[in-house]
């Protein structure tokens, strides 16, 4: 089953609340762990952790121990190495977002891969037409360093309502469609399941 | 007079679409349709588009079927997942599935009975406040925002705020 690591609900960015989330989440076939920086007793818990330096980002991972899923919001050159060097990062999100470049360099992917560090592909950002194009050439290269160093590539649909959700078979033919192989999309669609079980998350 | 049909090994292999259109706002068929067709140019451009042989063959407020040919269901399907809005309505095409004729798509995948929505104007608490109840279908329940969220939605392109029953009770 597909499990969308970001989601946010009316407790942080969204406007659903977190059970209207899983009944629509159930509908489409697969389930959605809440990104709002709650610990909830019946969803999977994350937090996004947004910090403007290294000491900060290790300040707030140490606060930050009883999520389920922790995500460092990325974009700064300086943030995108930090939080791929710690393994108790889970997943660096758009390390592209406010940057000319795609913020993974090789410096970047092989910290990320040693450590375990997922790099996110958010499709609500391929929503908007205009950032579209960005994400496209980020990826080309993302890909290109993932099949050097084999870091993980994680798909979310960071949805802050209802419509922004997609399932499995929408997800796979989004990848499909922006290159991806077979055996990537399989691998990146089962990649959350995984997490989860390595973790140990009921 | 008319031009004949293709030999049958060269005529292209059809396959149809459904999709269901999911949404706050009031989409008419021909918003919808417009939002596949623009999600697909701008994604692949004329050319590639042009190879699919895309055609809609019908598209209502509800639903949208889209007949291709058998090589490009995932892009289509793909491009449908990317449309976000259109004239800034938040819209979401959730396909439903593919088939090899327009009788077996109505059959399997539109035949099935709609949620029925009923608009009842009622107020309940949710996080220590009044709503106004917008919409109400099975155990899911549509609010107007109030001051607070108004911003929020308006940013996010919907019209409601999404809670079940179970939100309304917890309080």
């Amino acid at each position: 089953m597909f499990i969308d690591l970001r989601v946010h609900s009316i407790n942080s960015k969204g406007v659903d609340s977190p059970s209207r989330l899983k009944k629509e989440a159930r509908d489409l076939g697969i389930e959605v762990a809440l990104c709002d920086g709650i610990k909830y007793d019946d969803f999977i818990s994350g937090i996004e952790l947004t910090a403007r330096n290294k000491r900060e980002l290790i300040r707030e991972i140490i606060s930050s121990k009883k999520f389920d899923i922790i995500i460092v919001h990325g974009g700064r050159a300086e943030i995108n190495r930090s939080a791929v060097s710690d393994s108790r990062v889970d997943i660096l999100a758009h390390p592209w977002l406010g940057r000319r470049d795609s913020g993974v360099d090789a410096v970047v992917a092989r910290e990320a891969a040693d450590n375990g560090v997922a790099i996110e592909l958010c499709i609500s950002y391929l929503l908007i037409q205009h950032q579209r194009l960005k994400i496209f050439s980020s990826l080309r290269r993302i890909k290109k360093l993932k099949d050097k160093y084999n870091f993980e590539i994680l798909v979310t649909s960071g949805a802050k309502c209802k419509y922004d959700l997609r399932n499995k078979y929408e997800i796979a033919s989004i990848l499909y469609l922006l290159g991806l192989e077979e055996e990537d999309i399989k691998e990146s669609i089962n990649l959350p399941e995984k997490l989860i079980r390595e973790k140990g998350i009921k | 007079m008319r031009i004949k049909s293709l030999p049958s090994t060269l005529r292209e292999r059809k396959r149809y679409i459904a999709f269901i259109v999911e949404s706050d706002h009031k989409i008419s068929g021909e918003e919808a349709r417009e939002a596949l067709l623009d999600s697909t140019l701008n994604l692949l451009g004329e050319v590639r588009a042009s190879r699919l042989s895309l055609r809609i063959i019908k598209a209502t407020s509800d639903y949208i079927i889209v007949g291709c040919n058998h090589i490009s269901v995932e892009k289509i399907i793909g491009c449908a997942a990317l449309t976000g809005e259109i004239r800034g309505k938040k819209i979401h095409l959730r396909s439903l599935g593919t088939s090899g004729t327009i009788k077996a798509v109505h059959k399997k995948f539109l035949s099935r009975n709609k949620e029925v929505i009923e608009v009842e104007e009622s107020k309940v608490i949710f996080k220590g406040k009044a709503f106004t109840v917008a919409r109400k279908f099975n155990i899911c329940l549509d609010l107007v925002p109030d001051e607070e969220f108004l911003i929020r939605v308006k940013k996010l392109k919907v019209e409601y705020i999404g809670i079940t029953q179970t939100d309304v009770r917890g309080e």
